[in-house]
């Protein structure tokens, strides 16, 4: 009787161990898949930014005449970018001007940021967001 | 199965436990981020360049205005949380202000920049602009 109640014992005990084993690792697994992809996602996004960087540089009439391209294909992604120009005068800022392609994602799952300094003294606010 | 064998079965299974809730705890608690590339460190530095050639910087931090501060900051910086730290040379916290949004766990980078003083008076600080996802 009293080895049948041990048996019980650790069995049960082995099960819930068992249990808790199964659910960390699952835990675990799905934190891990979920971070790789939101790290493949932001990589996306950063070599868009760094694209349209490249494209325009730092010279100003480069990007006020610059137009955000929709078809960005890359692995059937769909992309969100916006880039805003901003001046400081008199200690104010001010918004020169925005261009977006006209793409809105509520849910992103990668985006990139950059803040350009441009040869007249503006800065440019470039944004990428990647779903 | 005798006493002793039951014991030893235990002590394993309360190790493995413990391994387990440990390992998981440490994992599950390292920001990710944080130890990510920190591929927005140019653009920070940028952002504190350009506030302080434009003379807004420096007046902010000297004379503690965070509604200016945090109105410049919300707009360069992308929707995420900032937080903005100002440590005197021996690394003592004069101020920190942090938006709403920000996360200190989910810390994605960070930029230190040094500020010699304001207004012709010698009077040097340190400040870290973090941003979190």
């Amino acid at each position: 009787m009293d080895q049948a109640l041990e048996m019980a014992i650790v069995m049960s005990i082995f099960i819930i161990a068992f249990s808790i084993v199964i659910f960390t690792t699952s835990v675990l697994c799905s934190y891990y898949i979920n971070t790789q992809f939101h790290s493949i996602k932001d990589s996306i996004a950063s070599i868009i930014a760094s694209i349209i960087l490249i494209q325009n540089g730092i010279s100003y009439n480069s990007w006020e005449s610059w137009t955000p391209l929709i078809n960005y294909s890359l692995s059937g992604n769909t992309y969100h970018i916006n880039v805003t120009c901003f001046s400081i005068k008199n200690g104010e800022l001010l918004l020169l001007w925005n261009k977006t392609n006209g793409i809105e994602i509520n849910d992103d799952m990668g985006s990139s940021y950059r803040f350009i300094i441009l040869d007249n003294g503006n800065a440019i606010k470039l944004e990428v967001r990647v779903r | 199965m005798n006493k002793k064998g039951i014991t030893i079965v235990y002590d394993v299974i309360f190790a493995f436990l413990i391994l387990f809730i440990g390992v998981s705890i440490i994992v599950l608690c390292i920001p990710y981020y944080s130890i990510e590339s920190n591929r927005e460190f140019q653009s920070l530095d940028n952002i504190l360049i350009w506030l302080d050639s434009n003379r807004i910087l420096a007046s902010c931090i000297y004379s503690k205005d965070i509604s200016k501060i945090s109105y410049f900051l919300d707009n360069l910086l992308p929707n995420n949380g900032y937080c903005i730290k100002v440590y005197s040379l021996d690394w003592n916290l004069i101020w920190s202000y942090s938006s709403p949004l920000f996360n200190e766990k989910n810390t994605i980078s960070s930029h230190p920049y040094f500020l010699s003083g304001y207004q012709g008076i010698p009077n040097p600080c340190i400040v870290i602009l973090i941003i979190s996802r």
